[in-house]
């Protein structure tokens, strides 16, 4: 990907928009003049996280990787806004659309927002709390949580859990409320308050679904369909831990 | 490490120098530590197996003034490689490009002609044949094999209740920084190395735990995590942020936090697409602390 940018009027539109919050907030990032970009993607989901990256934008993707979501995509644009690069290049990959909601971009396809196999339509245990815990950490633990929801563990009496959460970026501890949120809301305010800025569900492109009745996922790293037992998982991400040429292939064995 | 012009001899002579890459261009395979490719400096060109760095090599020239200047030889100079086995030295299309093959040290060699030039208080600055000169620095590929707490960085939170599947238990969250160390003991000084890690249940599991929750999620056979890489990756310093919770219903009694035995687990860490199997860790889950193969 070359990358050529002026950024003044970015800085500029930053610095003088009112604190109306999020939307405010991301609607100045969108309405942010470029002069020059052009952009090489191999998917719907590698543009959109290209352009969140280079322009640091809060995004939420929901996809289906089928064969038109996976096209290649060459664009160059001049004198325009980064939320036109958006639209256009979701423009590219009927039928996705892009909002803003909650602060995040969201780009997904209609079809799957309300779909009772959606995942990100369930709603957050009572029992999910987040004290002082880092960002990566919550998105484990809500992970573990909708996981036992999609695939049940069934795990004995008295069960406890144990494990590790690793990562290179440093971040800080957070205290908050997600019981009741939909998995989609309560990614979004990971998103808004925690260091990552990127979470990715990709849908596998399979008419079967879990035993529990729900679309099976994948990741960027994992292109092929966890087994049942793993579902679902999701990428939440920084924006400097996208690297490009880290996805899309699997993992190759260890030595 | 420029060459210092200190005599009418030495004036006709080339220092090679070199610098590489800044490790801020978003760049995994090396890091950026500064060396020289002269006779002066004594340094280690860092790169990981399948890393590539390109060296550029640059002359200092002192003329019969005494003035120095300095231009790029990279292109000029001949590379080679003390043991391509170890690392490969381009002397073709990229000249200058080293790339780590195996685990070792080796060499890393620019050779480069220069006019010779001589003063006499006669006839004054003339040149009087060519200066081979030969610069060389080590060139160290590097294995991600073991992993070391970094000192001072280790915490554990005092033991609270906390809820596991909706049930009440208690338990205790151990933080600490990993840095990955080469098959010498070395760190790995680079960054955006890929890990993941596996942990499996031995048969000392008093704390009952029956799941672990793992940096890439996904089981392994029996065990859990996968060994990713799943987009985390080294900070700059080749280290990265481990947080070990542990949260069990046997350490709770009647509502009060207790202690209820032990549980020990093993830890298989992939850095880099090495499994770090010679350096397994033995993770000890107790319901007030966690050790790390002991400590």
């Amino acid at each position: 990907m070359r990358v050529a940018l002026f950024v003044p009027v970015l800085l500029f539109a930053l610095s003088v928009i009112p604190a109306h919050g999020q939307t405010a907030e991301i609607q100045a990032q969108l309405d942010a003049r470029v002069s020059q970009y052009s952009l090489s993607a191999n998917s719907l989901a590698d543009a959109i996280l290209r352009v969140a990256k280079q322009f640091e934008l809060p995004v939420g993707i929901e996809w289906l990787k089928n064969k038109p979501a996976l096209q290649g995509l060459g664009l160059a644009w001049k004198d325009t806004t980064v939320g036109d690069i958006i639209r256009s290049v979701v423009r590219r990959y009927p039928p996705y659309s892009f909002r803003v909601e909650r602060g995040i971009v969201h780009v997904s396809r209609p079809d799957l927002l309300n779909d009772s196999h959606n995942f990100l339509n369930l709603k957050v245990p009572d029992f999910f709390g987040v004290s002082q815990e880092p960002g990566g950490f919550v998105n484990v633990q809500l992970r573990e949580v909708v996981q036992n929801i999609v695939s049940p563990r069934n795990l004995p009496p008295g069960a406890g859990v144990g494990g590790d959460y690793a990562t290179g970026l440093e971040e800080r501890p957070l205290t908050l409320a997600l019981r009741g949120l939909t998995v989609r809301e309560a990614l979004d305010k990971l998103v808004d308050v925690s260091e990552h800025k990127m979470w990715v569900v990709t849908f596998s492109n399979s008419s079967e679904l879990t035993p529990t009745g729900f679309r099976q996922t994948e990741t960027l790293w994992h292109p092929t369909p966890f087994p049942d037992r793993d579902q679902p998982m999701w990428d939440f991400l920084a924006w400097e831990d996208y690297h490009p040429a880290a996805v899309g292939t699997p993992p190759q064995p260890p030595h | 490490m420029i060459g210092e012009v200190a005599s009418v001899e030495s004036r006709g002579q080339r220092v090679i120098d070199s610098h590489v890459a800044n490790e801020g261009d978003y760049w995994r395979g090396s890091g950026a530590h500064p060396w020289h490719l002269d006779e002066e400096t004594e340094s280690i060109l860092y790169i990981l197996v399948n890393g590539v760095v390109n060296v550029i090599a640059t002359g200092s020239y002192g003329d019969c003034n005494g003035l120095i200047s300095y231009q790029d030889v990279t292109g000029a100079s001949t590379w080679t490689s003390g043991n391509p086995a170890i690392a490969t030295v381009n002397n073709t299309t990229h000249k200058g490009q080293v790339t780590g093959v195996s685990g070792g040290a080796t060499y890393a060699n620019a050779d480069h002609s220069a006019a010779r030039w001589l003063f006499s208080p006669n006839i004054g600055c003339f040149q009087q044949g060519y200066f081979e000169h030969m610069a060389q620095s080590q060139a160290g590929v590097q294995v991600p094999t073991s992993l070391s707490i970094v000192a001072g960085t280790s915490s554990t939170t005092s033991e609270a209740t906390c809820t596991t599947g909706g049930l009440a238990g208690c338990g205790v969250t151990r933080a600490f920084k990993y840095q990955v160390n080469d098959q010498s003991g070395q760190p790995i000084r680079i960054a955006n190395m890929g890990f993941g890690d596996v942990i499996c249940n031995t048969s000392t599991n008093q704390l009952n735990l029956q799941s672990y929750t793992t940096t890439c999620g996904g089981q392994t056979g029996s065990c859990w995590g996968t060994a990713g890489p799943c987009s985390q990756y080294t900070d700059a310093n080749g280290q990265f942020n481990e947080r070990i919770p542990v949260c069990a219903p046997a350490c709770i009694s009647s509502g009060t936090c207790c202690t209820a035995g032990q549980t020990i687990a093993n830890q298989t860490w992939t850095v880099d697409g090495y499994t770090l199997n010679s350096d397994v860790k033995s993770i000890t889950f107790k319901c007030n602390t966690i050790l790390v193969n002991g400590n």
